[in-house]
């Protein structure tokens, strides 16, 4: 996965979980700009990933994730691993 | 301008004006446009001054203008007009509730609804004084007493719908709102309303959404502008917050606490940079409750963590750290249960009782069950990697915890890796201590005294609690050096 198809995945997952389309995933956006995202929204962004790439994120990852671009970085290297698995 | 008879539909007596007008002027003040509507409202009140009517809708438009001292002086005209009209009165009220003045209003609302009994926006406004001033069981028999006719009336579910607010009955709140705005579906107070108790449910992000389309309707509304801004502030996005504070101001510049809150809102969204949340940030909750995950929330510290929001008994933690906390959060081993309005995860392998903060109007008790064991399965394994990369100081909180107890606790958190633990205890009567260590990397102290107080609110010792943080980190950096 590119660049451009995680923020693409991230702008689903946030309009999902969020349940609304008004939030422009950037890579700086952090839960001091979205109402509602806190440490337990963080864990639904996180499940909605899971399911939509059907691979599970281990919980150790969640510990230096502190914005959108922290996000896609997670989200990049996770297919990166499943693709490299299954090769 | 033409004074028309037409077929009395409201009930008014006197001799019509263009209905023309008077749809311009409700138009323009459900777009918010006030001062459209009161330049319509007073061309009718003084060419039809015979008409209710236009006196009333001259009279809420300057209230909702605050035009304070206008709107007195009207209801003194208008009382002088109709002395059998509750409305002059019950203007009074609401500018005396204005100003905090709860006794006059008290007067005037009761001189409302004795010249009209029937009338349930004053029996509506009296009940809202009644709640205001705690008087819960009087606005209740206010409500129960309402004539037939009016019990279902859109001002008395919206009596209903903020006693119910008031009393923290949040999913009995969110219903009685949604059931106000089915009445009234163009009126700004049950958005607003519903978008509190919503927020009271924690369910912030569909209060925004509500407010979201609410500002589409109504966008010079002044009580829509500041409903979004609680939102984003009770959500702790002060960015947000902060931008939402400044439109308030730009609506009405007058406004009696925008422009503080815009300062907080910065010095809030300053915070996550400074160098207290980046040593809240190292600290990682243990339990035995809330407190320690209330205080790095409230600096905005706001890492996802299994036992932030548990409820864990020294025995209880000392088994899951020895376990390795294995089979929490599998289906067969926990449930679910409401705590007042709130769900909560109760896990039989151990005995933690997690928070959920999920209100148990949103959704059945097994969607969520399935989603918190999975929460709590990611959670377990984020707290079984901080336990074995050991950078982490974890915190246990407990009013009676003993050395041998710490020590224990301790030896069963090395057994991951090289993290620390520090003990926190209470001073009982004796004077907050400074951060000690009772093994290499065993920290203990006391705080003066535990946050949580017997009613089930929070009393934290925020000062305290930075000293003990500030001064384990010191500690740790120091032991670092020393080892290096």
């Amino acid at each position: 996965m590119i660049e451009v198809e995680a923020y693409v995945l991230l702008q689903e997952v946030f309009n999902s979980v969020f349940g609304r389309i008004d939030i422009i995933v950037t890579p700086t956006l952090n839960a001091r700009d979205v109402v509602g995202w806190n440490s337990l929204k963080q864990l639904d962004i996180i499940m909605e990933i899971e399911d939509r790439l059907g691979i599970e994120i281990s919980g150790a990852k969640l510990e230096d994730l502190r914005n959108v671009g922290d996000l896609a970085g997670l989200v990049i290297a996770e297919t990166l691993t499943r693709s490299a698995a299954s090769d | 301008m033409d004074v028309i008879d037409c077929p009395i539909e409201d009930g008014l007596s006197g001799p019509r004006v263009p209905q023309e007008l008077f749809r311009m002027a409700h138009d323009a003040g459900h777009r918010g446009a006030h001062d459209q509507a009161l330049l319509i409202w007073e061309r009718l009140r003084l060419e039809a001054p015979q008409n209710e009517r236009s006196w009333i809708g001259s009279l809420n438009t300057l209230f909702v203008l605050r035009l304070d001292s206008q709107a007195a002086r009207i209801a003194d005209e208008m009382e002088r007009r109709f002395p059998n009209n509750g409305f002059p009165p019950a203007m009074r009220a609401r500018l005396a509730m204005r100003s905090n003045e709860w006794n006059l209003a008290e007067t005037c609302w009761r001189s409302a609804t004795s010249l009209e009994p029937s009338n349930p926006i004053f029996r509506g406004g009296l009940v809202t004084l009644l709640i205001h001033l705690g008087r819960r069981a009087e606005a209740e028999r206010e409500i129960d007493t309402a004539p037939p006719s009016s019990a279902q009336h859109s001002s008395l579910r919206a009596a209903r719908a903020t006693l119910a607010e008031r009393s923290g009955k949040w999913s009995a709140a969110i219903a009685a709102w949604q059931s106000y705005i089915e009445s009234a579906p163009d009126s700004v107070m049950g958005v607003a309303g519903l978008s509190r108790s919503l927020c009271g449910a924690r369910r912030f992000s569909e209060a925004d959404n509500i407010l979201a389309k609410a500002r589409a309707d109504f966008p010079l509304d002044i009580g829509i502008a500041v409903a979004s801004a609680h939102v984003a502030e009770a959500s702790q996005a002060w960015r947000v917050a902060q931008s939402r504070w400044e439109s308030v101001l730009r609506l009405a510049p007058q406004h009696p606490t925008a422009t503080a809150k815009v300062e907080e809102c910065k010095r809030q969204s300053n915070q996550e940079k400074s160098e207290l949340v980046k040593i809240l940030d190292k600290f990682v909750s243990l339990g035995r409750n809330c407190e320690f995950g209330l205080l790095q929330k409230s600096f905005g510290s706001e890492s996802p963590g299994l036992l932030r929001w548990a409820s864990t008994r020294p025995e209880v933690l000392l088994q899951g750290l020895r376990n390795k906390f294995a089979r929490l959060g599998d289906e067969a081993t926990t449930e679910i249960f409401s705590e007042g309005e709130e769900f909560i995860v109760r896990d039989r392998c151990y005995g933690f009782l997690l928070h959920t903060f999920i209100n148990v109007s949103a959704g059945s008790a097994d969607s969520i069950f399935r989603k918190q064991c999975r929460r709590t399965r990611i959670l377990v394994d984020k707290l079984v990697d901080q336990l074995r990369a050991g950078r982490k100081i974890f915190v246990y909180q407990h009013p009676e915890l003993n050395d041998e107890l710490a020590v224990d606790i301790y030896d069963a958190l090395r057994e991951y890796g090289s993290g620390v633990l520090l003990c926190v205890r209470t001073a009982g009567g004796s004077p907050a201590g400074r951060v000690r260590l009772l093994r290499p990397m065993l920290m203990v102290c006391e705080i003066e005294r535990e946050g949580a107080k017997p009613d089930g609110s929070w009393n934290i010792c925020t000062e305290n609690w930075l000293e003990i943080c500030q001064d384990a980190h010191a500690l740790l950096i120091k032991q670092e050096v020393e080892n290096d």
